[in-house]
């Protein structure tokens, strides 16, 4: 290429740039950004980034057949045009030597076989092998033997579509989603708090606000578009304060005008000198407070979420009322802050007392809005549930919440953590838009919008995630199918639960594109399409619901999570799954004990013929089926799943799953306008979205003259004063909790004399599945590190770079060691990443849970570092 | 690219310094706009993670790239 042509692009690539990012760009350079534009003769089209919950978007152009070029999208409110380095590779990610292409069953001597080597097979050898072993678990024992571990990575179409087979057609509640790792604590918390879920606020406030304040988030690496928009503020508004609260120093303190480096679990009491400080200096929003609060408090001992015989758990005498609270007075609660001074957490936390304070008072003073910011840091953690309360206990009681630039915001991990595990409910108790299976009223509604006779939906609530690979070890649970996940990677403890899958009488199917851990253990591996390759809708942290078309054709036979659930669907008949089912355990008012009760005959009276399939009944009926394919709204698009299914499948389950928030403060709008938009935050109520929630002015459902309403339909009456009192309702207030600081369930100790923290890298997402097919991204973090300190490393007698052994209770595992670079830790500490299947460092991680959400603590536990 | 307003002049000073980079747009409040040029990709990376490492830099990351034949 001749340097004029050269100069020519870079020029017009610039200005194109320039002018997404809002920069004044001069005429000469805007015309050459134009000309450039039209003479590449690519398609393009709008999407969503893969990875993280930030929920970028993407343009994708392509071109004979594949995605030649990614950029980041102008147009969206989020991104603005810029990508990260994950970003910038969405269409590598699909391009891995070693995709998946055909079904995949371990065989011996021609027969399916526990012990038996890969071997390809076709769509229907794979489906009849996987109906057998799920109808023989499923008639010995019933709807509790069969699970599907699903995923905040589903598209919103496949997890409703799973969640309606499992939920609706076999009676199984035993659907969770990987979500369960990474935002329950935010869940449970978001229903305590304001009974509904996900965050009042949204990502404009971080350009609106004075302080952004990190709790447990390394925004720099695992949300670095978000972090763009915080540099951004920094860099335009010279009040603007950055304070990073962390277990180690990492890429976010670099911008940070305050670093607190606290010893882990201390986050709790760190949290309590600030209430206590705000108390103290009269600074308690008092108008605030008493319109549109209550004080609540619950059990302290409620245990670690272990097994029961786990010595860590002797004396929780709270375990199974973990939930439970109750409302206290404004003195009560100041009270339970009193012990909380600046002395003792200092002492507790290792943080000095003038960092506190200087923190304390960006919360305290009136004047300064502010954001706090968090992610795994507070969600993974034996107290999660309670550590979100306490943000929200502090912006609660400041009134800095719901209210443009000031906010408690849960940041997410997973491109729909939000729109697909939450909102769709692919929780074990969750129905969907906030429903939950135990409520008789929400399962009637349920049935209703789903066209099931009355009794279908199962009221007990399933095997969450943790328990889920335990009842797998004990035989509880023995056909398990993950999707859009690699949970034998995932799981804290992950040798209990890979002798599980391979030495049990199971059956294990992994839907995935890449052969991962899990799926090397799998005795049945699908191969699926990745995101480009189908349509698809992502929701993301701040409400934002994101559409997209299909850009190119999947590999070989590889298929879409929802044509798999479609497919499965069509091999079960009402009258297996509709008659009486045992239910061990089963203690619901209107059922009898054990027992799911027969509804064939509901069925027959709403016209269903018992030798129907669930695929007819609950994918294809009429009013679904005729929802036509194609559709204008493609724009010369392909869809496989619709193509194969012969209606628009996609567009039929969005109108049917919209329907369940209507008026429920869920409110999403039309399948159509959805691809003409760059997302909208829900509630979306007669067209327009709604940036800040509970806050008269933005949000449909406050009532002029209210100035907030916390109006979530979650919240149940509580006992008043003490876990005995009066019960009574504390509609359109939010609780303002009082949680204490308790330890966590496993220390540093004379043996295991080191904290291990694991965590991700920007290079990297999850557990390498993607980003390690990416052969820049691979090269760039090629492996993961041992990050110590080196006076850590000396006293060891380890240099940098040497291979150590790193041993807990649980596992051993080797890595190369790191005293430099990105992450500092301090002494005692070390920090993994998980991304590496070669170093599977959940083997060594502690499955200790909170007991609220129960949610892992990946963030804590004890091992010990030598020479390998 | 972003940097503190007090080091933009710095900042630019020492990318356009650069042979395979050019500042081509930049605000008072310290954004920059960059091309890079690399024969592939991993030139490319290699050489963003220099400028993210560059003395006074707060921020830097890709927005598009553009592969052109040769």
């Amino acid at each position: 290429m001749d340097q004029t042509r050269r100069n020519f692009i870079k020029t017009a690539v610039a200005a194109s740039v320039a002018s997404s990012l809002g920069f004044s760009v001069p005429k000469a350079s805007r015309a050459a950004a134009e000309q450039w534009e039209k003479e590449s003769n690519w398609k393009w089209d709008k999407s969503v980034c893969r990875f993280c919950g930030v929920g970028c978007g993407i343009m994708v152009a392509t071109s004979g057949g594949r995605i030649v070029s990614v950029k980041g999208d102008p147009e969206s409110p989020v991104n603005r045009g810029l990508n990260c380095i994950k970003g910038y590779f969405n269409a590598k990610i699909m391009y891995g030597a070693d995709r998946l292409t055909k079904p995949l069953l371990r065989m011996k001597d021609g027969k399916p076989h526990k012990q038996g080597q890969f071997t390809p097979v076709s769509w229907k050898q794979a489906f009849d092998v996987m109906e057998a072993r799920f109808k023989k678990y499923y008639g010995e024992y019933g709807p509790a033997s069969v699970a599907i571990f699903g995923s905040g990575q589903y598209t919103i179409d496949e997890g409703y579509a799973a969640a309606k087979f499992m939920k609706g057609g076999v009676r199984s509640n035993n659907l969770d989603p990987n979500a369960r790792h990474c935002m329950a604590s935010a869940v449970a918390a978001f229903i305590q708090t304001f009974g509904i879920d996900e965050p009042p606020g949204c990502y404009d406030d971080i350009e609106l606000t004075d302080t952004a304040v990190l709790w447990g988030a390394n925004m720099a690496e695992c949300h670095p578009m978000l972090w763009s928009r915080v540099i951004d503020r920094k860099l335009t508004h010279p009040n603007m304060k950055i304070v990073n609260l962390s277990t180690f120093t990492n890429r976010s303190s670099d911008s940070a005008d305050l670093e607190l480096i606290f010893k882990p679990q201390t986050d709790l009491a760190i949290m309590n000198f600030i209430a206590r400080h705000i108390v103290e200096k009269g600074a308690v929003n008092r108008k605030f407070v008493d319109k549109h609060c209550i004080f609540a408090a619950g059990p302290t001992d409620i245990g670690y979420g272990l097994p029961d015989d786990h010595p860590r758990e002797a004396g929780q005498s709270m375990r199974g009322k973990a939930g439970a609270h109750w409302s206290i007075s404004f003195e009560t609660f100041a009270k339970e802050l009193a012990p909380y001074t600046a002395a003792y957490v200092s002492q507790l936390s290792g943080v000095p007392e003038e960092k506190l304070v200087a923190l304390a008072e960006l919360y305290a003073d009136p004047k300064r809005k502010v954001v706090s910011l968090w992610t795994m840091g507070f969600n993974q953690h034996t107290r999660g549930t309670w550590v979100n309360e306490q943000a929200y206990m502090i912006h609660l009681l400041t009134g800095k919440i719901a209210t443009p630039g000031s906010t408690a915001f849960s940041l997410t991990g997973q491109p729909s953590a939000c729109g697909t595990a939450r909102e769709v409910g692919t929780f074990a108790h969750r129905l969907p838009a906030d429903r939950v299976v135990g409520n008789a009223e929400h399962r009637a509604e349920t049935e209703a919008l789903w066209h099931l006779p009355s009794g279908t939906l199962n009221p007990k609530v399933g095997t969450h995630a943790v328990q889920m690979v335990r009842d797998l070890r004990s035989g509880k649970v023995r056909f398990f199918w993950a999707m859009v996940t690699n949970p034998f990677q995932d799981f804290a403890n992950a040798n209990e639960w890979i002798r599980a899958a391979r030495e049990g009488d199971n059956f294990i199917v992994v839907s995935d594109a890449y052969p991962t851990v899990s799926a090397k253990l799998a005795d049945l591996v699908l191969p699926v399409a990745m995101i480009y390759e189908k349509w698809g809708a992502y929701g993301n942290a701040e409400r934002r619901t994101q559409h997209w078309r299909q850009q190119v054709k999947a590999p070989g036979e590889a298929k879409a999570d929802l044509w798999q659930i479609l497919e499965f669907s069509k091999r079960f008949k009402l009258k297996e799954v509709w008659k009486e089912q045992p239910l061990p355990g089963l203690d619901v008012e209107g059922f009898e004990k054990g027992k799911l009760p027969d509804v064939l005959a509901g069925a027959r009276e709403m016209g269903y013929d018992p030798e129907q399939t669930l695929y007819e009944v609950l994918f294809a009926r009429k009013e679904l089926a005729k929802v036509a394919w194609p559709d204008p709204i493609a724009d010369g698009h392909a869809n496989d799943v619709a193509e194969d299914a012969g209606f628009f499948v996609h567009k039929a389950l969005w109108e049917e799953y919209r329907q369940f928030g209507q008026g429920n403060g869920h409110d999403l709008a039309d399948f159509d306008t959805y691809h003409r938009v760059r997302g909208l935050r829900w509630p979306v109520v007669g067209g327009r979205e709604t940036p800040w929630r509970f806050r008269e002015g933005y949000d449909p459902y406050v009532k002029s003259g209210e100035d907030f309403n916390f109006y979530g339909k979650a919240f149940k009456t509580i006992p008043s004063g003490g876990p005995t009192g009066e019960q009574f309702s504390h509609k359109g207030k939010a609780k303002i909790f009082f949680r204490p600081y308790a330890e966590p369930a496993e220390s540093p100790d004379a043996e295991y004399d080191l904290w291990l923290c694991t965590g991700r890298v920007l290079e990297h997402w999850h557990s390498g599945t993607m980003t390690k097919r990416v052969p820049e991204l691979n090269r760039a973090v090629p492996y993961a590190k041992c990050y110590m300190h080196p006076a850590d490393a000396e006293a060891r007698g380890l240099k940098r770079n040497d291979e150590v052994l790193l041993e807990s209770r649980r596992g051993a595992v080797k890595a190369r060691l790191e005293t430099q670079g990105r992450d500092r830790v301090p002494r005692g500490l070390v920090f993994v990443p998980w991304f590496d299947e070669n170093v599977l460092i959940n083997k060594l991680t502690l499955d200790a849970t909170c007991p609220i959400s129960k949610e892992t603590d990946y963030k804590k536990c004890a091992v010990k570092v030598g020479k390998a | 690219m972003a940097c503190r307003p007090e080091d933009l002049a710095a900042t630019i000073a020492v990318v356009d310094g650069l042979a395979w980079a050019s500042v081509h747009h930049t605000e008072p409040a310290g954004r920059l706009v960059v091309t890079i040029e690399a024969a592939d990709v991993d030139e490319s990376i290699e050489r963003l993670k220099q400028l993210q490492g560059l003395p006074r830099v707060l921020m830097a990351e890709l927005a598009q790239y553009c592969v052109e034949a040769t």
